[in-house]
């Protein structure tokens, strides 16, 4: 800074120098309008970099005398000799400020008042005062609506509307909704004009002047207004994104829309929070995204519900009975009009079902709070995380899915997460991670329980598989089989018995729970890394896919989810009931049911066998026909019929047929067990 | 991020010269309009400062031949200006420039200026 004090002392007196010359000449002819230039221009020059440098005497004292000179130069004012005899004097004025700076006495300063006295005198000029800025107190937050429309050259001004965009919205918090209605057709389209207008909802501490402040530069080159609202906005993602839905449909929104959407929103925060009451029996009309437009709901009973999916589930059944007679008689007219009501029935069924679906994040709340509370009990430090929430289910498969689910969660803290030290020493994180997932699949919801905790030690399974004797010491099993282990009933590898879990009576119940909603679980590992538990369930109970199949005379039901694949085999294979056979490089167990079910054996050439897993083990069902894919309404077979277990329900075919529906897992361990062989011997018993 | 500077007051030239090379721009100094035409002409500049009082040719001169220039298009002008000069502000404006900075002006305040019209 030295070094520019020197610069400017250098370069003042040069100024005042090269003034002193040019006044002498203009002396000489005082119409001299280039003269009068030159001077205007050094006493600007040297007011300009006086202020910068602090010598504010100077500064004034310039500022004054430059007065004289742009009058002079706008013809406002005569030049006199008079008035140069003062400018000359101001200049040994100023010589002196400049080569003594320090010296502020009395004298000088007398001095320069009395030719400013003088200046002022020939031009009639005020004091030129600064405008001082009134800084209003910064008030709470307000909220602002500002539209800017740059008019199509602001370009050509160098500015970048972007900039003033950023400015506006590092104020405070906001939101930019452009305009595009004013971009002409591509080929009317110039790359030197700028098409976009703007309007911003903005929440900030700042007052209307900081933001004016903002666009100062461009008033002139924009269409700008601002205004403030009355109410109190928080500007929250909802409200953001009703603003922007709002913008798709209609741009510019204007003014009054804004101010109606945000109102409302204002309103909408106030009043309670949700309609969704889990604890209630009463079901809620309306399942909504937590980002849904406002809408309406009622409260509905549940049994209401269930009587309409009864009475939509017939309308369905009658519909495909008719649809088969329809098709018989070849009525054409008959045909389209029948085609357009199974349209709307099935659109009806939709509508229907999605009415029984709650989102799942209630449940993952209620965990929240079990993982909270257990985590503290068991002093480990574990963070819960969710995502999918808003992934819907079933509200009775959503109710029997709580007990598992918090039976598996609480396993996941108690065996899975290891304690701080623990993890500290296997060099992970003290803070153990569980995330719940949900999404959908197909037809199906998906919910993944992960844990990064100890992993599951297959050995260890192993080793107490075969002190319970639940497997022989030489059986092979695949990772799949070991896992499943698990969920065996009198089960369990903690070595203690704990309150929480460890009985033996949880994963079994939780696979059965699960089993019991057509759900399927499926665990995967890595010893050290974490566990995660897959369970899949179908988005509804009473309307299943399934194949379709016959054997003897009666045609069966096996849901989809359970087939895995379909095969043929030639009947010799299956002379000998229960005899593994190989499809796919791969021994499975193939079960017979027409002999299971006790029909005559036929030397039927060709047998359908259909591939599930049952205990994570591949088994094969052996049946007359495939006859193909159906989507068929689960029906309850009634009261009478509680004590058997392989049926899950049945169903009334388009030719008003019924089928039974197979339980898969329940058959097969029906299968397993012999007990079919037992009946069908009692049974030739008797005939004997 | 190059800013010429145009200015016949070689101290103001040297202020505002080491105000913005310490915020990290790279400055060029003309001491008149004919000089930042020409350097102008040989090298680019992402922004132009200059004095509305230039001899040889006046600040809004200036600012009128650089506007005619479509190779410089779009790029920020801002005025040196006093206080006083409030008309001068409508003419740049109409002559093209994009903002001004007030005489006098601490250092500060220019680089706030300077990043309100080039980032």
């Amino acid at each position: 800074m030295e070094n520019l004090h020197q610069i400017f002392i250098q370069e003042a007196a040069e100024l005042l120098s090269e003034l002193e010359d040019a006044l002498l000449s203009f002396e000489d002819d005082l119409t001299d309008e280039d003269a009068v230039q030159g001077i205007f221009r050094v006493m600007h020059t040297l007011k300009g970099s006086s202020a910068m440098f602090g010598y504010s005497m100077v500064n004034d004292f310039t500022h004054e005398l430059e007065f004289i000179y742009d009058g002079i130069r706008e013809k406002k004012i005569i030049a006199t000799h008079e008035i140069l005899d003062l400018t000359l004097k101001s200049v040994d004025h100023l010589k002196q400020l400049i080569n003594n700076p320090l010296n502020t006495s009395n004298e000088v300063k007398s001095n320069q008042k009395g030719l400013l006295d003088e200046i002022k005198k020939h031009t009639n000029s005020n004091a030129n005062t600064f405008k001082k800025e009134v800084v209003e107190a910064h008030e709470d937050e307000k909220c602002y609506y500002i539209r800017f429309a740059p008019n199509k050259t602001i370009l050509k001004h160098g500015t970048n509307p972007n900039y003033i965009l950023e400015d506006l919205i590092d104020l405070g918090n906001g939101i930019i909704l452009p305009s595009i209605d004013r971009i002409p057709i591509l080929s009317e389209l110039t790359y030197q004009d700028f098409y976009m207008s703007f309007e911003i909802v903005l929440v900030t501490h700042s007052n209307v002047k900081e933001i004016e402040e903002i666009f100062m530069f461009v008033e002139d080159d924009a269409n700008i207004q601002i205004h403030q609202f009355e109410f109190d906005i928080n500007l929250n993602t909802d409200l953001i994104s009703e603003l922007r839905e709002s913008a798709i449909e209609q741009r510019p929104l204007g003014i009054d829309n804004i101010t109606k959407i945000l109102s409302i929103k204002d309103q909408d925060s106030r009043l309670s929070s949700g309609f969704f009451d889990p604890q209630n029996k009463g079901q809620n009309g309306t399942p909504s995204k937590s980002e849904d437009k406002q809408t309406d709901s009622i409260r509905v009973s549940s049994l209401k519900l269930d009587e309409m999916m009864n009475q939509i589930s017939e309308l369905v059944t009658t519909q495909a009975r008719l649809n088969m007679l329809v098709n018989d008689t070849g009525d054409n007219e008959l045909s389209a009009i029948t085609e357009g009501m199974n349209k709307i029935t099935r659109a009806l069924r939709g509508t229907a079902f999605s009415i029984c679906l709650i989102p799942i994040d209630n449940l993952m709340l209620r965990f929240k709070r079990l993982i909270r509370d257990l985590s503290k009990e068991l002093d480990k430090d574990i963070e819960f995380i969710t995502s999918g929430t808003e992934t819907e289910l079933d509200k009775s498969i959503l109710d029997k899915l709580s007990d598992p689910l918090l039976h598996l969660v609480r396993n996941c803290i108690d065996h899975g997460i290891e304690t701080k030290d623990q993890r500290l020493k296997s060099g992970k994180a003290t803070k153990g991670k569980i995330s719940l997932e949900a999404y959908n699949s197909g037809t199906n919801v998906v919910i993944e329980l992960k844990d990064d905790g100890r992993g599951i030690d297959k050995e260890k399974i192993i080793q107490k598989a075969l002190k319970n004797k639940l497997i022989k010491a030489d059986e092979n099993l695949t990772e799949n089989e070991i896992y499943n282990l698990l969920f065996h009933p009198g089960f369990s590898t903690a070595s203690t018995v704990t309150d929480i879990s460890g009985r033996g009576v949880g994963m079994d119940v939780a696979k059965r729970g699960i089993e019991d909603i057509q759900g399927a679980i499926r665990i995967e590992s890595t010893l050290g890394k974490g566990t995660s538990f897959k369970i899949s369930l179908p988005l509804t109970l009473s309307i299943i896919d399934g194949l379709l199949v016959s054997v003897g005379n009666e045609t069966f039901i096996l849901p989809l989810q359970h087939v895995e694949k379909c095969y043929e085999l030639p009947g010799e294979f299956l002379l000998n009931t229960n005899q593994p056979v190989v499809l796919d490089d791969k021994r499975m167990t193939v079960f017979n049911l027409r002999e299971a079910f006790g029909y005559k054996q036929t030397q039927q050439k060709l047998y359908q066998v259909i591939k599930t897993k049952f205990e994570g083990s591949d088994i094969g069902l052996a049946v007359d026909t495939i006859i193909g894919e159906h989507q068929v309404v689960l029906k309850p077979l009634g009261t009478m019929y509680n004590d058997q277990q392989e049926y899950s329900g049945a169903t009334i075919l388009g030719n008003g047929s019924v089928a039974l529906v197979f339980d898969v897992n329940k058959l097969v361990t029906k299968l397993t067990s012999g007990e079919y062989q037992k009946l069908n011997e009692r049974k030739y018993a008797k005939q004997k | 991020m190059k800013v010429l500077i145009a200015d016949d007051s070689e101290s103001i030239r040297e202020l505002v010269g080491m105000t913005l090379e310490s915020a990290g721009y790279e400055v060029k100094k003309a001491a008149d309009g004919v000089e930042a035409l020409n350097m102008l002409r040989a090298e680019k500049a992402n922004q132009i400062i200059t004095d509305l009082n230039l001899p040889n040719m006046d600040g809004i001169t200036l600012v009128k031949k650089i506007r005619l220039d479509p190779s410089k298009a779009g790029i920020p002008i801002l005025l040196l200006t006093t206080e006083s000069q409030v008309d001068k502000k409508e003419e740049a404006k109409k002559a093209g420039a994009t903002g001004w900075i007030v005489k006098p002006f601490a250092q500060e305040k220019l680089l706030n200026i300077v990043k309100r019209v080039v980032r």
